[in-house]
């Protein structure tokens, strides 16, 4: 009677896992194509809040500007410390983040010339906010955002899921 | 009855046993991870024009062909919500307990809506320091709005066409 149980505990060990690892390599394989397929992965740096609407469109990759309530973050690097000045001052032309711009523009003007108009430049930029500055702010990196060059602007949001 | 396996032939066995555990768990790790970053980030966009430098010219002839429309604004302003189109404002939609009457202003644009079907653009204006939040949330107020039709809730495109400025006083 025991050598049987001894048996039987044995057999139950090895158990037959190919299915189950034929399931998780397709599923991998699944998950990696839809994943490099939708093309923008959500980078939203710490401590910036972006308010949520309802809008169902889908955002590309294009270069982000991010709007934190101490700087302002061109593909993810400081270019501009926000200060009180910034916010009640008459003018709309924000010099550094100007500048950081004007390069990105001049990158994507060069591709453009590079490639002979295959990736030409389209002007196209996100802007990623936090819920709390104000529209000053807003209308201040738009304007700068246009004065570079680009002029299609986005403005990232969170889907409200209803 | 059953004979004992031979010690040996046991030993043999165990040889060709593969360990897959470590394969498995990176398996299972990889796709928990694929799926949080896949549900995790439901990010949309919001297209806006930007407010063009020089005013569009329109020629009187042209001005006759269209269709009756009109150039709609929506003013944010501390008080609550203004709507203004070709020169004449509507009264003011008041802050209703303190917070915006976001549904007071679709009701309004509603109406607007039925009276000019063809329009589709708008212009939003703001106070300096309205909150972005704030903002973002007239946006989807002026884009859509939900109507509810037979029991049903279906979202009804209003003026998609968004331009932003600021308050001029």
């Amino acid at each position: 009677m025991h050598k049987r149980t001894r048996e039987k505990k044995h057999t139950a060990i090895s158990l037959n896992l190919t299915p189950m690892i034929d399931m998780f390599t397709i599923l991998v394989v699944f998950l990696l194509k839809s994943y490099s397929a939708t093309g923008y992965v959500g980078n939203v740096a710490k401590n910036l809040r972006l308010p949520t609407s309802t809008s169902r469109l889908q955002p590309q990759a294009v270069l982000t500007v991010a709007v934190t309530t101490k700087y302002i973050l061109v593909e993810g690097k400081e270019v501009e410390a926000i200060n009180q000045s910034d916010m009640t001052s008459q003018n709309l032309m924000l010099t550094d983040l100007s500048a950081s711009l004007k390069k990105e523009a001049d990158k994507g003007l060069q591709i453009e010339k590079l490639s002979n108009g295959a990736n030409p430049f389209k002007g196209e930029m996100m802007i990623q906010a936090d819920r709390s500055i104000p529209f000053r702010l807003l209308e201040k990196i738009m304007y700068t955002a246009g004065q570079a060059g680009y002029n299609t602007i986005n403005l990232e949001v969170l889907q409200k899921t209803s | 009855m059953i004979q004992k396996p031979s010690g040996r032939s046991h030993i043999e066995r165990e040889e060709l046993k593969l360990n897959l555990t470590p394969y498995i768990d990176f398996l299972v790790t990889l796709i928990v991870f694929l799926i949080a970053t896949i549900v995790v980030a439901p990010a949309a966009i919001l297209d806006i024009n930007l407010p063009s430098a020089s005013a569009p010219v329109v020629t009187p002839e042209q001005q006759q062909e269209q269709k009756p429309s009109i150039t709609l604004t929506v003013a944010i302003q501390h008080t609550g919500f203004t709507i203004g189109g070709s020169g004449a404002v509507l009264p003011e939609i008041p802050l209703k307990n303190g917070g915006y009457d976001y549904e007071a202003l679709s009701q309004k644009l509603l109406e607007i809506k039925k009276v000019y079907p063809d329009t589709t653009d708008v212009i939003l204006l703001s106070e300096p320091d309205i909150k972005y939040d704030i903002l973002i949330h007239v946006m989807d107020t002026v884009r859509e709005a939900t109507v509810t039709e037979n029991g049903q809730k279906k979202a009804v495109a209003l003026f998609p066409d968004i331009s932003i400025g600021e308050v001029v006083k």
